[in-house]
């Protein structure tokens, strides 16, 4: 939009002989000839099929609101041969269409009413091409009523105005009404009685209707443009006209195209990769940095990619040899230009510094490639700076200009994996210099809120708290291209706004619409409700040991959970069929083993805890202390801003109680309140998930059940937590060895049949009410293309457009 | 000159009343019973990382020294960085947001004042009449309505139902003009910037953007404004001597206008003074309702994310700006009823 542009101020004459200038135009003139010529004879040379990708409103409106005498600019944006444009706009006059050689085009029209704006693209060699696939939709009216005006007044509507053929022919239906003395006469605005005829001409030279509400059968592809005629008493007319758009594939009217436009309910702690550790974050990331590997996406249908979770391929590195299980040699892909074209392209250093410089400053989700590259030397506060700089640059090296070499300090089964998380994005090591650079367990003000990498996009701009956009970049390396102009997340915190921005298509994708109202979602017209189960597991922890060293009251371990039939009693006592049914409305699947149905090494074969009082009841009897056997005082701690949560803890006080006359205190408290519990195990249950970092079953069973990830006070000071993530301390020497044999190898056999009896002694053992799934839910709006479901739900912007 | 005087005092007292409110907001930062860090840091966060992030944020420093560190920054109008955002610096996200709560409370402020005061008027002169019946009862509604609700209704209605394409709660702007604004922005206030550059497209867009948001925040307040506006006209209108003024053979309209109006404004002007507090307490709602990136919407952020570095700059801003509301309205004072002294 430039329609507020200043003009420059007029440049002075040139003093002198003209006929230097003359001479540059004729040689400006000459350039700009050849160059067409060029182009022409290469366009000769090959025809390639043409196609729309868009067609939008440069000029004259706002938004795609117009005014009837208003001249309104257009453009095509189309690839391929093209001589000519063809335009059809709807308003049936004009001889229907107007051909063009430019891609630019404008129109004026003459009534009011709603336009589609159809274009067809005609090759040298006669190929054509339409964008049935994202029709524009103009809407006009009539502002040109004077005050003392005295007319009569047309209103339609007409539904679908883009239909698809089905049979031969496909049915719509027309409403209108109308009014009289409109401006001066507003009594006369509802009264039928002054309309004394109606006239609707359907554009395919049937019969016309008469009557005010009707139907209408088209039976051919094309544009129609459908008028409706009213009469009023006196003989005043007034006509207004809707576009049919009747094609054979399904068609539909994008808005904002160009842009995609996503709701978003989160944003962004940080945006330095090393840094951040979250989705809104994490999602920017992975979009604007690339990183050494990624996951194959076989885009052959680019409106229908597939992604495949476990075949990898390369990014910023071309190949890869393990030559040991500690020894990773790389090979830099040549030619990867940074998006700012003063730092070049992607070398060998810049891959060395990213991951050097991800281990150096260390928070978040540092670990994950910290794991293996230094086994947690660089995150040890008691080891000496010098040696964690020792460890840092002994774990990752670049041998020359085009090679890496990962030396692990443990080997590692998932290093491709953690290598495809955001935390391994290759930065720019110029840049990040030019910037601030890198120091030990320090941020980056810079970093944290710029970037510049080498992804499909780049960013534009950021508002915290209100939207970041993100713009198409030109020179992105990889295949395919970006196909979208501009991606803009918009922070929408409240949920019915949401609900309305995606229902009237002013945004394509909504985060924030509750499981609650999805099912009323799916039946809105335009909408594709992607839904996938996802690969976040949530359950109910027991702490098993309820002992603190350090704290005086809670020397001895006196909680019940330590006990497997207490715990098998509170899993056969829980009500599966009302989480999922009646709390989650049916969109989650039963979880049944420590890591979920969907991850590589997933066995659902042990679990066996369908509600069952009796057996619960049972369970119970055989507790080791008598003093549990007849039912016992415990808590469950949740955080109550989670609807979800609180539902399911007062449905599990009532069932305890009634099912085996334990009493329940419910603990609902805010999330880092909640956390604080559980980092402290002063509760006896809590409700809380786990969302995985990367695809290895390792990233759940390790964190989750490993004795040695049972959280303890730090050294020397009993008032704070390590933070361990097992919080439920429950221990078991077979599931840890099981864990370590599996982490330590590289066979994927191998790994899973230790995978296999870690889930079944963690299973059998009922270390935690395995609760459910939650199915992942995308509302979209029909015309997205190119959605891929990744489990870790972190949107591809680059196989996405509309 | 006395005025004078009176403004100087007022605005000294104003430093104990704001020392006062640091201390508060700061002290609420300590009470609470959680650790924000958790919640910023994240459920997977160990103990060394979120002692790296109490270091970032300085809260591994004694509470003396945090709070001396505080008020240093601020007598330099530096409100921090805030840690639940990058550490990001307070004073760019008011830079953003302060000019558009100023926009959308001063539109509804002139809705409620322009609508409430005559309807106030109206239903006091025509007193147990149909415009009077009428008009307590959309007051009541007023007082009565939750903003939330009536935010998502009057969406509901314009933009969901009949379908007002510039209603769209996508923020001050539509998306194409938002692109330039982005790049024309001089004082944050939309509607003033695009006059200034002759952008009538992007201004007509700013203003209907503002319709909704402006009258669902002003609602309550023009109630406020119709009920005192009738019960003190009423007032007035008893007095001796607008019998006197009557009896002199005045019209009814010079009695109202001349003469009662004026008395009648004295108590309204107060609760339209106190009312701006109120609008930025519902701008809270408004803001998140109709997605419009004010101070409101950001406060949700800074409390859901316990972030007290962003509840401390906006309750003290907050703060300024309800003082200043209340030294107005006693300068106001002065003006419409010359005997009220300014000691």
């Amino acid at each position: 939009m430039s329609t507020g542009e200043p003009s420059g101020l007029p440049s002075e004459t040139p003093k002198g002989s003209p006929w230097g200038k003359i001479a540059a135009v004729v040689i400006v003139l000459i350039v700009i000839i050849g160059a067409i010529a060029v182009w022409r004879l290469g366009q000769g040379a090959q025809e390639t099929p043409p196609a729309i990708s868009r067609v939008d409103i440069t000029s004259g409106t706002n938004g795609n609101l117009g005014s009837v005498g208003l001249a309104i600019g257009f453009r095509a944006t189309a690839t391929g041969s093209i001589a000519t444009y063809e335009w059809d706009f709807g308003d049936g006059v004009n001889g229907q269409s107007v051909t063009t050689t430019a891609n630019t085009t404008s129109h004026t029209y003459a009534v009011d009413g709603s336009f589609i704006v159809v274009v067809t693209v005609h090759s040298p060699g006669g190929l054509t091409a339409t964008n049935d696939a994202n029709l524009l939709q103009v809407v006009i009216t009539d502002s040109n009523y004077g005050p003392d005006d005295t007319k009569a007044l047309a209103v339609a509507s007409v539904a679908p105005t883009s239909a698809t053929l089905s049979g031969g022919s496909v049915d719509i239906t027309a409403n209108g009404s109308a009014s009289h003395g409109f401006v001066n006469c507003p009594a006369c605005e509802t009264d039928d009685s002054v309309v004394t005829g109606y006239s609707w001409d359907w554009g395919d030279g049937s019969a016309r209707g008469t009557v005010a509400d009707t139907t209408h059968t088209y039976r051919a592809v094309g544009t129609y443009a459908v008028t409706l005629t009213v009469t009023v008493t006196g003989g005043a007319m007034d006509s207004t006209t809707w576009t049919v758009r009747v094609s054979t594939a399904a068609a539909s009217l994008v808005k904002n195209p160009g842009v995609f436009v996503v709701a978003s309910i989160g944003d962004p702690q940080y945006l330095d990769p090393a840094i951040d550790y979250e989705t809104a974050g994490g999602e920017i990331i992975k979009n604007v940095y690339d990183r050494l590997v990624k996951r194959v996406v076989d885009s052959t249908d680019p409106a229908n990619p597939v992604l495949h979770n476990d075949q990898f391929t390369g990014s910023i590195a071309s190949s890869w040899t393990v030559v040991s299980p500690t020894l990773w040699n790389i090979t830099i892909r040549q030619n990867v230009p940074w998006q700012e074209s003063s730092y070049g392209t992607v070398t060998a250093r810049d891959v060395q510094y990213s991951l050097r410089r991800a281990l150096m400053i260390n928070i978040g989700p540092t670990w994950i490639i910290d794991q293996y590259l230094t086994d947690y030397a660089s995150d040890n506060p008691l080891t000496p700076n010098d040696e964690r700089w020792d460890a840092i640059n002994a774990s990752v090296v670049a041998t020359d200009a085009t090679h890496v070499e990962l030396r692990l300090a443990v080997p590692y089964g998932a290093v491709l994996q953690t290598l495809d998380f955001e935390v391994a994005s290759i930065v720019s090591q110029r840049w990040i210099e030019d910037h601030g650079g890198t120091a030990l367990n320090t941020q980056n003000a810079y970093v944290n809120n710029h970037m510049m990498g080498t992804g499909p996009y780049k960013l534009d701009h950021w508002t915290p708290g209100v939207e970041i956009k993100l713009l198409k970049n030109p020179t992105y390396f990889g295949t395919p291209k970006p196909r979208m102009d501009a991606v803009l997340l918009k922070l929408v915190p409240e949920s019915a706004t949401q609900e309305l921005l995606i229902k009237n298509g002013d945004v394509d994708w909504a985060d924030g619409i509750p499981t609650r109202d999805i099912n009323t979602v799916k039946t809105w017209t335009g909408l594709a409700v992607k839904e996938n189960p996802s690969l976040i597991v949530q359950y109910m922890g027991m702490v098993e040991d309820n002992s603190w060293p350090g704290d005086p009251l809670r020397t001895i371990n006196t909680s019940p959970f330590q006990d497997m039939h207490v715990r098998k009693a509170v899993s056969y006592a829980f009500d599966y069929n009302t989480v999922q049914n009646t709390i989650l409305a049916g969109h989650a699947t039963q979880l049944k083993s420590g890591i979920p149905q969907g991850m590589p090494g997933w066995d659902g074969s042990f679990w066996n805890y369908n509600t069952n009082a009796a057996t619960a009841r049972a369970e119970l009897a055989q507790a080791s202390n008598p003093v549990w056997r007849g039912g016992f005082d415990t808590t469950l701690s949740y955080n109550s801003a989670n609807p979800v949560r609180s539902a399911i803890a007062v449905m599990v006080k009532a069932q305890l109680k009634s099912v085996l006359n334990i009493n329940v205190t419910l603990l609902g408290v805010s999330f880092p309140q909640h956390l604080d519990n559980m980092d402290f195990r002063r509760i006896g249950m809590y409700l809380i998930g786990w969302v995985p970092d990367y695809l290895d079953p390792d990233d759940y069973l390790k964190p989750l059940f490993h004795s040695a990830l049972c959280p303890m006070p730090v050294p020397g000071d009993p008032t704070t937590s390590d933070g361990g993530t097992n919080s439920g301390c429950y221990r078991n020497p077979i599931v840890d060895s099981a864990i370590d044999n599996a982490t330590a190898q590289s066979v994927w056999t191998y790994r899973a049949q230790n995978y296999t009896v870690a889930q079944q002694h963690i299973v059998q053992d009922a270390a935690w009410v395995f609760i459910y799934q939650p199915n992942s839910i995308d509302p979209t709006r029909d015309w997205v293309k190119g959605y891929v479901y990744d489990p870790l739900e972190l949107r591809d912007f680059l196989y996405l457009y509309k | 000159m006395r005025l004078l005087v009176y403004i100087i005092r007022r605005l000294l007292l104003l430093i104990p009343v704001l020392i006062g409110v640091t201390l508060i907001t700061f002290a609420i930062g300590f009470v609470i019973p959680t650790d924000p860090v958790h919640a910023w840091c994240g459920q997977k966060c160990d103990a060394n990382q979120m002692a790296r992030i109490r270091e970032w944020a300085g809260f591994d420093l004694p509470w003396y020294q945090q709070y001396w560190n505080y008020i240093t920054r601020l007598s330099h109008l530096d409100f921090g960085l805030m840690p639940s955002q990058g550490f990001r610096p307070v004073s760019d996200e008011l830079s953003n947001r302060f000019p558009a709560t100023i926009e959308l409370t001063s539109v509804a402020m002139l809705f409620a004042v322009i609508l409430g005061v005559p309807t106030g008027i109206i239903s006091a002169t025509r007193k147990d009449r149909i415009p009077d019946h009428l008009t307590r009862a959309i007051a009541l509604s007023g007082v009565s309505i939750p903003i939330f609700w009536l935010g998502i209704m009057l969406l509901w209605l314009f933009y969901g139902q009949l379908g007002f394409e510039w209603f769209a709660p996508v923020g001050r702007l539509n998306i194409t003009n938002q692109d330039w604004y982005t790049t024309h922005k001089i004082t944050g206030i939309a509607t003033l910037d695009a006059l200034a550059q002759g952008n009538f497209e992007v201004f007509k867009d700013a203003a209907l953007h503002l319709v909704l948001p402006g009258f669902a925040l002003a609602y309550t307040t023009m109630a406020l404004i119709t009920r005192m506006m009738r019960s003190s006209m009423l007032e007035v209108l008893g007095q001796d001597y607008i019998k006197a003024a009557r009896a002199k053979g005045l019209s009814e309209r010079v009695v109202i206008k001349k003469h009662a109006k004026r008395n009648a404004m004295i108590p309204t002007t107060t609760v339209i003074g106190l009312s701006f507090g109120a609008l930025l307490g519902g701008a809270v709602l408004t803001e998140t309702v109709f997605t419009f990136p004010g101070m409101g919407q950001w406060a949700v952020t800074m409390l859901v994310l316990l972030d007290f570095t962003g509840v401390m700059a906006l309750t003290y801003i907050t703060a300024l700006i309800y003082v200043s509301a209340n030294l107005v309205v006693d300068i106001i004072y002065a003006y419409l009823d010359p005997r009220i002294k300014l000691e």
